[in-house]
């Protein structure tokens, strides 16, 4: 039987090792870069439909509808010139091009670069807004325990940052006289310019958090139903997209984020983490320790089974529901039981027995 | 003939194909009147290996290469050097760093970048016309023998050599990496090859090594 075998240039029906019928591709990279796209994206070429009259054998899954695919690819060296090698060259970087730019076109990229910059934003703000108590401590440090709420000291340093002004912020700040140095204006208003910084990064990080939450909901709305927007867009970073995070088994989801002591544990036999990114649910950062682990669990199964039906269902939310209903009856059950007391209590739970080493794979 | 690898001043070298272009940034060098672009051995595994004493990588220039796992394109620029008269099929799987790939290549008419899986061979096998003598593979995977094996043997040329980069940690991270190269060394024996070197790449790269397997 002949087999029907596609190169870059062109179709060629072989019979024995001989060429017996071709379809060359035109000699031109733009049709040949066409041709390629289709190919990858798993169509059948115009080409190969024509050479495929007496259903050949075909040793691609892709062209299983024209002949006799017996699941076993093969590689075939034709005995044929191949074209000039420049035509090839400038074929791949079209191809290239295409498929980069719709690789980062897609959603989920956004979404991951979108958290990461939240997250180095929010890291970044913190940092600051310690300097900068620290910095004006030096000139009134009694209004820091005042104060302590990090928006609301920046705003107002940054609007004014006079001792007088902040007393009547805040009223509660001790009286008299200050403990601390005496700022020249100079210095005050390098401070007032450093804190309205600060409050600009603050209004963007403000920003920036709604629109990873409305990239997630748009992306995976089931799954930011079950565990929230953020969290969600998060565990989309981890994974890489959302069709990474989909194909995880359950137990990677569960630790998604506690890779450092994932890995120590399997290395030093240390305990192993309980949950990673999952800890900022509410439902396991309110929870008793010893109850943590369980319910990270079973909120890992549920978040991965709304993730699968974002990516490999219809859209909508239709599931979200009852994927909740589900988490809520599993969770219930595990908020009702009661700590193990056969053995010494640490954490306000029992004591793990000692971490087993993990059993060595068997090859 | 202009030796296309050159070692000298304890550094490695490669001929510029593309005269006063660096890809990343490397030294250039001018020797008896031909540029050459340094060839560091920290970036690149398969420069490491020919530091640490590595004999199987001889091309003579007119080869077509298979490349798995191209990355961002450091080595396969020096790879493409070297073979100069001859192709470099550059495969990478990461759309990042194949950016980067893809810029190079433009600049270099004998490399083909091919933004595919490894480990699915369909996709990139309609970009090549004849099996090739040289398969080269850099991936840190699980699987990384598995997915080398079933390349050999798709695309490798009789008597062909394969160079596959194998990093421990991504196999196994407990086990001890020796251990792993071994169990490496038995996959592709299974798999009917024969390893002909074992090359470690310490200190270069930790826990990495080249094995050069030959096909029956």
């Amino acid at each position: 039987m002949p087999v029907l075998v596609t190169k870059w240039f062109g179709v060629f029906l072989v019979e024995k090792g001989r060429v017996e019928r071709e379809s060359r591709f035109p000699a031109d990279a733009r049709a040949i870069a066409d041709r390629l796209l289709k190919v990858r994206r798993g169509d059948v070429l115009e080409e190969e439909r024509q050479l495929a009259d007496a259903r050949p054998e075909v040793v691609e899954a892709r062209l299983r509808g024209l002949g006799d695919y017996q699941g076993k690819p093969r590689f075939f060296d034709l005995d044929i010139e191949e074209p000039d090698g420049k035509l090839l060259h400038e074929a791949s970087i079209l191809v290239g091009r295409d498929e980069s730019r719709s690789a980062s076109a897609e959603r989920d990229r956004f979404v991951g670069q979108s958290v990461r910059a939240l997250d180095e934003l929010t890291k970044t703000f913190n940092t600051l807004v310690e300097r900068v108590r620290e910095w004006y401590g030096l000139h009134f440090p009694e209004a820091l325990s005042q104060l302590t709420d990090p928006e609301a000291f920046v705003d107002q340093l940054a609007k004014d940052a006079s001792r007088e002004a902040l007393r009547r912020r805040a009223p509660k700040i001790a009286g008299g006289e200050s403990i601390g140095v005496d700022f020249s204006a100079p210095q005050l208003e390098a401070i007032q310019g450093f804190a309205g910084a600060l409050a600009a990064l603050h209004a963007e990080r403000g920003r920036l958090e709604k629109l990873v939450a409305a990239e997630a909901a748009s992306v995976a709305p089931t799954l930011s139903k079950v565990v929230g927007d953020l969290l969600a867009a998060k565990l989309i970073e981890r994974a890489g997209s959302l069709e990474r995070l989909a194909h995880l088994p359950s137990s990677t989801v569960q630790t998604l984020g506690a890779e450092t002591s994932l890995f120590q544990h399997i290395k030093e036999h240390t305990k192993p983490p309980k949950h990673g990114l999952l800890f900022q649910h509410g439902l396991i950062n309110t929870a008793p320790k010893w109850q943590r682990g369980r319910l990270s669990r079973v909120l890992a199964a549920n978040a991965l089974l709304a993730a699968r039906i974002d990516h490999f269902g219809e859209g909508g939310v239709t599931r979200a529901e009852a994927i909740l209903a589900r988490l809520e009856a599993q969770a219930k059950r595990i908020k009702s039981s009661k700590p193990r007391t056969d053995r010494p209590r640490r954490n306000g739970g029992p004591a793990l027995r000692r971490a087993q080493p993990p059993r060595r794979a068997v090859r | 003939m202009i030796p296309p690898v050159l070692h000298q001043g304890g550094r490695w070298h490669t001929l510029n194909l593309v005269p006063g272009q660096r890809v990343y940034r490397e030294r250039l060098r001018r020797v008896q009147g031909q540029e050459y672009r340094e060839w560091s051995v920290r970036r690149s595994k398969l420069a490491a290996y020919l530091e640490r004493g590595g004999r199987q990588f001889h091309p003579r220039g007119d080869e077509r290469i298979l490349y798995l796992g191209a990355a961002s394109g450091t080595t396969v620029s020096h790879v493409s050097d070297i073979v100069a008269r001859g192709r470099v099929y550059a495969v990478e799987f990461s759309p990042r760093p194949f950016r980067d790939l893809l810029h190079m290549a433009s600049q270099r008419p004998n490399v083909v970048p091919i933004l595919s899986d490894a480990s699915a061979p369909d996709a990139f096998a309609p970009y090549l016309l004849h099996r090739v003598p040289i398969v080269y593979q850099d991936i840190a995977q699980r699987n990384q023998a598995q997915i080398f094996g079933a390349n050999a043997k798709r695309f490798l040329g009789q008597k062909g050599l394969g160079f596959l980069a194998v990093k421990a940690r991504s196999i196994n991270v407990a086990r001890a990496p020796r251990e792993t190269y071994e169990l490496v060394r038995r996959d592709l024996k299974a798999q009917g090859l024969e390893v002909r070197e074992t090359i470690e790449l310490d200190p270069f790269e930790r826990d990495h090594a080249m094995i050069v397997a030959q096909a029956a």
